[in-house]
């Protein structure tokens, strides 16, 4: 499943590996940050604090009953600390451990000019949130003469003041904690860090990427015999010099397979002339049997000039692609052995237009029905065309080949042992010709061995298949 | 018979034939082939050589091999040409279709690659020098302009048939010179035999079918409904006619 979803290319899988870190960064800073929210409230000065509250609580008082609550808005204690006005103390917000503060409670009631009834002050460590516990009124704070000991800094307090008409005042911090708020900043916050670290990120690894991609594609191609792919030029130093080695082999390697096709294609050439006299002394030979002998040999020679030649050649001048009817082609192909008494039939297609190179579609299934009428007794044509490519099989009668071997025949100048012994001859190129034509157009030439039901080898077929780009 | 073939004899005892090759094996081994066969040779070595022949004598035939030192064989025929609508049969190492194009459209009338096999070269010398005799008989000499029907193209130097789509059409050998002796004589009724001989004239196949089963291979390849031909009609009393309006096409090279 992990293994499905892990993408295949370097890209992405940095892209994935990168964000992830990130994103798991992230997660691990703001946990750690959770964690500590609690120790990192602010803490009250207790002299500050007696004075503030005293202060607002007898400012509420001086205004008119509607305008307290508006009137300790607008004070600016009022960004930290929460005012409750209620005729039912129960519904303030005291935390259950809460207590009695005495030293406060007699600060803030010394503190204060306004009658009040009673003042309260608890203090605490705040732990949950909500509607608990009602205010202790009836406590009345112990009076004690002997002054009690200041507190340190107060974290959380509940102050409440009663006035002698029954109306409660009680004011009391914000409670920290994870606020609605809080979270949806915090999720907005992470998803906007992930958006743009993935676009930084696609984008700086796809320029580390990019070149070793155009790389890779080079060397594919270039492992097919095309070497028209450019190469990068830009990246990473590692990657400039692989680029930078690999156009140096690429320069070898032609050099090597031009000078080899060179020499090769000299030789074929030059085999011409004296085959031509050679040709022409035979023919004042007087016996007839001698005659014919030695024009098989010539023969035999010049098929193996003709077709070395042809081998050497194949990449000289691809020339364009041409519209060809395929159909008629095959055709013409089976009429004309057929005409030669050779048992090769063609199905009949209608007309089917592919782009390739004329000539060499005839070589690649001409060599290819030459071998079926050479080891197969008979070559059958047939077509199938799909909506991509179209493929080309020939049929023979043929013992067919050994699965191991039906790539090995493909290699220049390899003949089966059994077949080097017959008088087939051949030279051990066509196959060769016939798949470096077809690689040269897109396709391909792969030979696959037809079975009978009960397992044994009916035949040989060849396929030629072609990628159809009309 | 036997008046016929003398009279054959005579004819190419008669011909002379101009043979161009730097190799001086080659030249004389062809010399003594084609002298053995009864005709009249004289071979020399390159394109000035052959210059200074032309001045004193005439020729029937030239065979002029591709690559010489100095001016090269389609140089020589490009010359030639220019004074001589002799055959000219070019012989090349080398068996680019683009070489044989090249030769063609330069006014050669054949192309022979090396290793030729020599009776072919033979015959085909004995098949142009017919052909010349009959061109005195006034018959055409074939065309080297593209021929055109209802948006057919025949190209008869490629030896290509292109449909209106400009899609390459195979045809057999028989068939391509079939379909051309046909559009060249549209709207003639030939018979069977005047197409065999028209057929034979022009390449030496060694296996020809029946005209009728060519014919039939044609129109499936050309009709758009072989039964119904458009066409290729036949004729009741035994012949073909070429029923399409058939023009002659500007060489698009």
């Amino acid at each position: 499943m992990i293994k499905r979803l892990w993408p295949s290319r370097l890209g992405p899988q940095l892209a994935l590996l990168t964000v992830g870190l990130l994103v798991a960064v992230q997660i691990v800073s703001v946990a750690v940050f959770a964690l500590m929210l609690p120790r990192s409230v602010p803490a009250f000065e207790p002299n500050w604090l007696v004075e503030r509250l005293a202060h607002l609580a007898d400012g509420a008082m001086a205004q008119p009953a509607a305008a307290r609550a508006a009137w300790l808005e607008s004070q600016p204690e009022a960004r930290w600390l929460a005012f409750h006005f209620d005729e039912r103390p129960e519904l303030l917000v005291v935390p259950p451990e809460a207590r009695v503060s005495s030293w406060l409670t007699t600060m803030v009631a010394a503190e204060t000019t306004y009658p009040w009834a009673r003042i309260d002050v608890s203090t605490g460590r705040p732990r949950a949130v909500g509607p608990i516990a009602p205010p202790r009124l009836e406590r009345i704070p112990p009076q004690s003469t002997e002054e009690p000991p200041m507190p340190p800094s107060i974290v959380f307090f509940v102050a409440t003041f009663v006035a002698p008409d029954g109306w409660v005042l009680a004011v009391r911090p914000f409670l920290p904690g994870r606020s609605q708020s809080a979270a949806i900043v915090l999720a907005a916050w992470l998803v906007t860090f992930l958006v743009a670290a993935s676009l930084v990120g696609w984008w700086a690894i796809a320029r580390i990427a990019a070149p070793l991609g155009l790389l890779a594609r080079a060397t594919e191609r270039f492992g097919r015999g095309i070497s028209d792919e450019a190469l990068p030029r830009r990246g990473a130093l590692e990657i400039r010099t692989i680029a930078d080695s690999f156009a140096e082999m690429r320069r070898r390697v032609a050099r090597f397979v031009g000078d080899r096709t060179t020499m090769i294609a000299a030789i074929s050439h030059d085999l011409r002339t004296p085959l031509t006299r050679m040709r022409l002394r035979v023919e004042r030979v007087q016996d007839e049997e001698l005659r014919a002998a030695l024009n098989r040999d010539i023969d035999a020679l010049e098929a193996i000039a003709r077709e070395t030649l042809e081998f050497a050649r194949i990449d000289d001048a691809p020339g364009p692609p041409d519209r060809v009817d395929l159909a008629s082609l095959l055709q013409t192909l089976a009429d004309a052995r057929a005409d030669m008494d050779q048992d090769v039939r063609c199905v009949p297609h209608a007309p089917l237009v592919v782009l390739a190179r004329a000539d060499a579609l005839r070589r690649v299934l001409g060599n290819l029905v030459d071998n079926a009428v050479a080891y197969g007794a008979r070559a059958r044509i047939s077509v199938v065309d799909r909506p991509d490519a179209v493929r080309i099989d020939i049929d023979d009668d043929g013992p067919g080949i050994a699965n191991e071997q039906l790539e090995e025949v493909f290699r220049p100048f390899v003949r089966l042992e059994d077949s080097r012994n017959r008088a087939t001859g051949g030279t051990g190129l066509g196959l060769a010709i016939a798949r470096n034509l077809a690689r040269a157009q897109g396709g391909d030439v792969v030979l696959s061995n037809r079975m009978h039901a009960d397992g044994t080898r009916a035949g040989l077929r060849a396929s030629l298949t072609l990628p159809k780009g009309v | 018979m036997p008046a016929a073939k003398l009279l054959e004899k005579m004819q190419t005892r008669k011909s002379h034939i101009l043979i161009v090759d730097d190799d001086a094996d080659i030249r004389r081994l062809t010399s003594q082939l084609l002298g053995d066969s009864g005709f009249r040779v004289t071979a020399v070595a390159d394109g000035a050589a052959m210059q200074r022949l032309l001045a004193t004598e005439s020729f029937d035939l030239a065979v002029l091999d591709v690559m010489l030192p100095g001016e090269d064989g389609f140089a020589l025929c490009r010359k030639l040409r220019a004074v001589s609508k002799m055959p000219i049969v070019m012989l090349t190492a080398r068996a680019d279709e683009t070489d044989r194009v090249v030769g063609l459209e330069l006014g050669a009338d054949d192309y022979v690659v090396k290793p030729f096999s020599p009776r072919e070269l033979v015959a085909r010398v004995r098949a142009h020098l017919r052909r010349t005799n009959e061109l005195v008989a006034a018959a055409p000499k074939p065309r080297v302009k593209s021929l055109g029907f209802d948006g057919w193209k025949i190209d008869p130097i490629r030896r290509e048939l292109r449909n209106a789509e400009g899609t390459l059409v195979s045809l057999t050998g028989t068939e391509f010179d079939l379909l051309t002796a046909l559009a060249e004589r549209a709207q003639r009724v030939l018979s069977r035999d005047q197409l065999l001989d028209l057929v034979r004239g022009r390449t030496a196949h060694a296996f020809d079918r029946s005209i009728d089963v060519s014919i039939s291979r044609l129109r499936r390849k050309i009709e758009p409904f072989p039964d119904e031909p458009r066409f290729i009609r036949t004729v009741r009393n035994g012949g073909y006619v070429f029923t399409a309006e058939v023009v002659p096409l500007e060489e698009s090279a």
